[in-house]
């Protein structure tokens, strides 16, 4: 390991954002690295045994047994085929039957659309235009409020009252 | 086993400025690592992903709270005016801070000052001269424009340098007892 020449005493070079980089470069690289504490590989180890005690079952899919991975994968493809094959032939009275929870949502639903519905055609075309003006108002000054909130506590929080501007 | 132990754990703290959250960050990257024994053993690179992995795990933890955010730092200005005027006073700081390069008692300072940085500088700061990522890699990696990066980066050294300037009895004698540096230095010069 050679030491290195002692650097040129400041002021020496004009870009001084450069040569404060080499300097910091220089401080940062002489530090050697940190032991890492003791309790680490025991950690390591524990956990690893925690998750080999777990369950198949309990584990990530990719760490299921192969049967059971494309059990998994065959059910989910099964799944999907239902799905569409319910898009594609609508009404169908069989899940109606199997998911009756399912009707009752989708009734519910458009329920609340039809209401929504209504309730826009009874309000003045002029009070829609002067709320959606006001929600926009409102969002920029809060937005502005936000902005100006994160300077002010960005300002605060730099360490020895570093300037930012 | 011990060396990539201390190097892992290095990257994660020098990240996180948080031993205890950099002992978590290593402990998730030898986890994965364990994922990945058959391929890793006996591997020389196997050092050099361990870091990759404890970086990218580093990086995911704090930037995880920080992306609502991410709008309004970006709309700081950039402020970069007087940046030549400061860092001759952060230079005419640290003149005298070389000489004694090679000493623990600066070793822990320099450690210390990294991890009293706020993330925003930090984080940039390790990147580029711990991990040796350009300035376009950080911007990609922080998800932030390339000016915003070179901004921090040189606030970061500026703040860096004024902390290493003030007399050495402000940094406490708690947090030098708290990095122990290894027998082994490697360097980066």
């Amino acid at each position: 390991m050679h030491p290195s020449p002692p650097e040129p005493r400041f002021p020496a070079a004009p870009d001084a954002a450069a040569q404060l980089q080499q300097r910091v470069s220089r401080l940062l690289g002489a530090v050697p690295p940190e032991q890492a504490p003791a309790e680490l590989m025991p950690r390591v180890w524990a956990q690893l045994a925690r998750r080999r005690a777990l369950p198949w079952w309990r584990r990530s899919v990719l760490d299921w047994p192969l049967p059971a991975q494309l059990a998994f994968l065959a059910a989910g493809l099964a799944l999907a085929a239902a799905t569409v094959d319910l898009r594609m032939r609508a009404p169908l009275p069989m899940p109606t039957q199997l998911l009756p929870g399912l009707h009752a949502l989708i009734g519910l639903y458009g329920v609340l659309l039809r209401s929504a519905s209504a309730l826009l055609h009874a309000i003045p075309g002029a009070w829609l235009q002067g709320g959606l003006v006001l929600g926009v108002a409102v969002y920029a000054a809060l937005f502005a409020l936000l902005v100006l909130g994160h300077r002010l506590l960005a300002d605060t929080r730099t360490p020895q009252g570093e300037a930012h501007h | 086993m011990r060396d990539h132990q201390d190097r892992v754990y290095t990257t994660a703290v020098r990240l996180m400025g948080s031993p205890a959250q950099a002992a978590d960050i290593a402990q998730d990257t030898f986890l994965r690592a364990y994922e990945h024994f058959d391929t890793l053993r006996g591997n020389p690179a196997a050092g050099a992903w361990l870091r990759t992995v404890a970086t990218r795990l580093a990086l995911n933890q704090l930037t995880r709270h920080q992306r609502r955010w991410r709008l309004f730092s970006e709309l700081q200005p950039a402020g970069e005016e007087d940046s030549q005027e400061q860092a001759i006073e952060a230079l005419a700081a640290t003149d005298d801070l070389l000489a004694g390069v090679e000493s623990e008692e600066l070793h822990c300072r320099v450690r210390q000052a990294l991890a009293a940085l706020p993330p925003h500088q930090r984080i940039p700061l390790v990147l580029f001269h711990y991990e040796e990522a350009s300035y376009e890699q950080i911007a990609v990696q922080l998800g932030v424009s390339l000016s915003k990066v070179k901004t921090d980066i040189l606030r970061g050294r500026l703040a860096l340098a004024r902390r290493l300037a003030e007399p050495a009895d402000r940094t406490g004698p708690v947090a030098l007892a708290v990095t122990a540096p290894t027998p082994a230095v490697a360097r980066r010069t």
